[in-house]
């Protein structure tokens, strides 16, 4: 199964974040630097972009369900008809920047680059940059579901005002975006700052980096279940005495295991775990080893949209299984189980 | 059947830069005018085609728009710029320009019949607002607000009862006080409105793949589903009793006598290898013209359950086909920026 058109031309990059978290200040930038790009902007209905020469289009987040009202199948009917009109130039743009409303949540906007037919001919969804305010973060994001959202989808992360906060500060808040996604690149910034290769063209769904994440990111995840499995003996002591806050409902389960899969055990169980869970997964990547195959097996998935394929051989290297995933309410334990049982 | 059909004849083309997102013929048929994303708009002479106007500029980023004015003289463009201009079609001036009140300006329509005393007024879609402008180009009346941006705007009722569609449904206004007469929600993402010339059916095509039918006498509603795309094309046949439709490869053709399509069968026209990107039937016949992204234009009579008339191709993929005000001439305009008239022998 295909969730994208390899041939198609035109990469988009989603920017999303808190209000005020310096989401419009990150669009100027990447508009007023000498890049010699043809930049189009979708940006939401509270949108200021004030850049001439750019072509600026704002849209109202309108959310619809394609089929049967589930959560995978909703898309965005405004992306889908700008998105559309943008494609008719016969010169086209080098890329589209969508910016998001605070409490926009990224899924919809994701999913409509992989299920709409016009939309996957003419466009690519390069990656999720989600700019977090470093110093207001903590204000927002015990109630704010969006804000663990938007962390949670991001392919790249930047922490920005980290000249308003503290070191020590910035450490803890960067612990705690890591445990709720290892896999995003995280940048601090000032003011937004930033070189453009670090947010665009990132490749973030794109199964040939579908595991060029940061090397620390099983490391990262790794820790999390050591953690986890501390907890199971003290409970949730520990956890509150760390980071006087409640537990992350947005979190990543990291697996990384040799030994090869049985492909039938562990296509009905990733289908029936998407089928059951899908909602609560907002991302997932993987490198899988199958037994008696020698191509190692890449996939990469939002929510239960899912696409997988044949990378290349093994060869020397060991025969191994690492995946990710992050989501909400995650069962660390019936993950790893449930994947462990999959090996042949 | 190739030897049926009717012989084409290519009676001119134009050429703009690109994509022709728009084109209208002028009320007494002698001028086409077309505009396109590359922000030209032209005006050409029906005898022969020669370029009488030619706006390199009219709308920066591209011209989504293009309306006659009912007596002819004047042509009103709207564009991404979110600007909207009417230009006097015979000197070539403009004369008068404004803001649209959005980024993007996509919508025109004239009332078919003057309004009130405020004679014909012409209907401006942008963004979430229609506004409502004069004959001489001058604002008429407050902005009118829908509760998402604006899809198709329509004059329906025989021309003095305007109609608006929005992703979330469609509202009849009154022009001259702006107040909702009636509201039809959708629960799909509306693209395209449809009301019949009788004003008794009312269609909405939608992204995902479906048509939304009211009965507006009745107030009963209907569902069609089964297309193979989104239902862009929506075009009437004059006696309100065919509504042609797009949305795949096939045109559906519904026969809407009676009880309307309901436990119908529609007739299904093939002949494109690629989506249906445009219809219209003739203003004072029964032809119907459909265009495709493979750059076919045929010609159809599906009123008699008749197969092709006729079908003949331009080079890029079709964007807007249009019968001439007498039906004798076919305007058909393309991706590249074509615009083909065609007449059927």
């Amino acid at each position: 199964m295909s969730m994208s058109n390899p041939n198609a031309s035109i990469p988009v990059t989603v920017i999303t974040g808190f209000l005020g978290a310096g989401k419009t200040t990150l669009l100027n930038r990447i508009l007023t630097e000498k890049h010699g790009r043809r930049i189009a902007v979708i940006e939401n209905e509270f949108g200021e972009v004030g850049v001439d020469h750019q072509l600026v289009i704002q849209s109202d987040e309108e959310i619809f369900e394609l089929n049967n009202g589930c959560i995978c199948c909703r898309v965005r009917g405004d992306l889908i008809r700008i998105l559309a009109k943008l494609q008719q130039r016969r010169v086209k743009f080098d890329h589209v920047l969508i910016e998001t409303t605070g409490m926009a949540d990224p899924g919809p906007v994701a999913q409509t680059f992989f299920t709409d037919e016009e939309v996957k001919e003419s466009f690519v969804l390069d990656g999720i940059v989600t700019v977090v305010d470093a110093k207001h973060v903590g204000l927002h994001w015990d109630d704010m579901r969006e804000v663990r959202e938007q962390i949670g989808f991001a392919d790249v992360i930047l922490l920005n005002k980290t000249d308003l906060v503290p070191p020590a500060e910035l450490e803890k808040l960067e612990a705690r975006i890591r445990k709720m996604n290892p896999m995003a690149k995280l940048h601090r910034t000032e003011n937004a700052t930033i070189d453009l290769d670090k947010v665009l063209h990132i490749g973030g769904f794109d199964l040939k980096r579908a595991l060029e994440l940061e090397p620390d990111f099983l490391e990262a995840a790794e820790h999390e279940h050591d953690h986890d499995d501390d907890e199971h003996e003290h409970g949730d002591h520990h956890e509150h005495e760390a980071d006087h806050h409640h537990d992350e409902d947005v979190t990543s389960v990291g697996i990384n295991t040799p030994g090869d899969l049985d492909e039938k055990k562990f296509s009905d169980w990733l289908g029936t775990l998407l089928r059951t869970k899908g909602q609560d997964i907002f991302r997932m990547k993987g490198v899988l080893s199958v037994k008696g195959r020698d191509m190692r097996f890449v996939f990469q998935g939002v929510h239960m949209l899912m696409e997988g394929r044949p990378d290349r051989p093994w060869g020397q290297e060991a025969r191994h299984n690492t995946l990710i995933f992050i989501g909400r309410n995650l069962d660390r334990k019936a993950l790893n189980e449930g994947f462990k049982a999959c090996l042949a | 059947m190739a030897s049926q059909l009717r012989p084409i004849a290519f009676r001119w083309h134009g050429k703009l830069d690109d994509f022709i997102t728009s084109v209208a013929w002028s009320p007494d048929g002698e001028r086409l005018a077309a505009g396109s994303v590359s922000g030209q708009v032209a005006i050409y002479d029906v005898n022969g085609g020669r370029a009488v106007h030619l706006f390199e500029q009219a709308h920066a980023d591209g011209c989504d728009a293009v309306a006659w004015r009912p007596d002819g003289k004047a042509l009103a463009t709207a564009g991404r710029d979110g600007m909207w201009k009417l230009w006097d079609a015979a000197d070539g001036k403009v004369l008068a320009e404004h803001e649209a009140g959005a980024l993007w300006a996509e919508h025109l329509a004239w009332s078919a019949r003057p309004i009130g005393d405020r004679g014909h007024l012409l209907a401006l879609g942008a963004g979430n607002k229609v506004t409502l402008w004069t004959e001489a180009g001058a604002a008429a009346g407050a902005a009118m607000t829908f509760p998402r941006t604006v899809v198709d705007v329509a004059w329906i009722l025989g021309g003095a009862t305007l109609a608006a569609a929005y992703s979330t449904g469609v509202s009849r206004r009154d022009p001259l006080t702006g107040a909702e007469e009636r509201a039809f929600p959708a629960r799909d993402p509306v693209l395209s409105m449809a009301f019949s010339p009788s004003g008794k059916w009312l269609m909405t095509g939608n992204q995902d793949c479906t048509i939304h039918v009211w009965n507006t006498d009745s107030g009963s509603e209907m569902h069609m589903r089964g297309y193979a795309a989104k239902v862009r094309q929506l075009a009437w046949h004059r006696g309100s009793r065919w509504l042609a439709s797009g949305g795949g490869p096939a045109v559906s053709v519904w026969d809407c006598s009676g009880r309307g399509p309901e436990g119908r069968m529609p007739t299904i026209l093939e002949w494109h290898t690629d989506q249906v990107s445009a219809l219209h039937y003739q203003p004072d016949g029964d032809w119907l013209a459909s265009g495709s992204r493979d750059g076919g234009v045929a010609v159809w009579l599906p009123t008699q359950r008749q197969t092709l008339v006729t079908g003949a191709k331009i080079s890029s993929g079709v964007t807007r086909v249009a019968w001439s005000p007498s039906g004798k001439l076919l305007a058909a305009t393309g991706e590249a920026g074509e615009v083909q008239v065609l007449e059927v022998e």
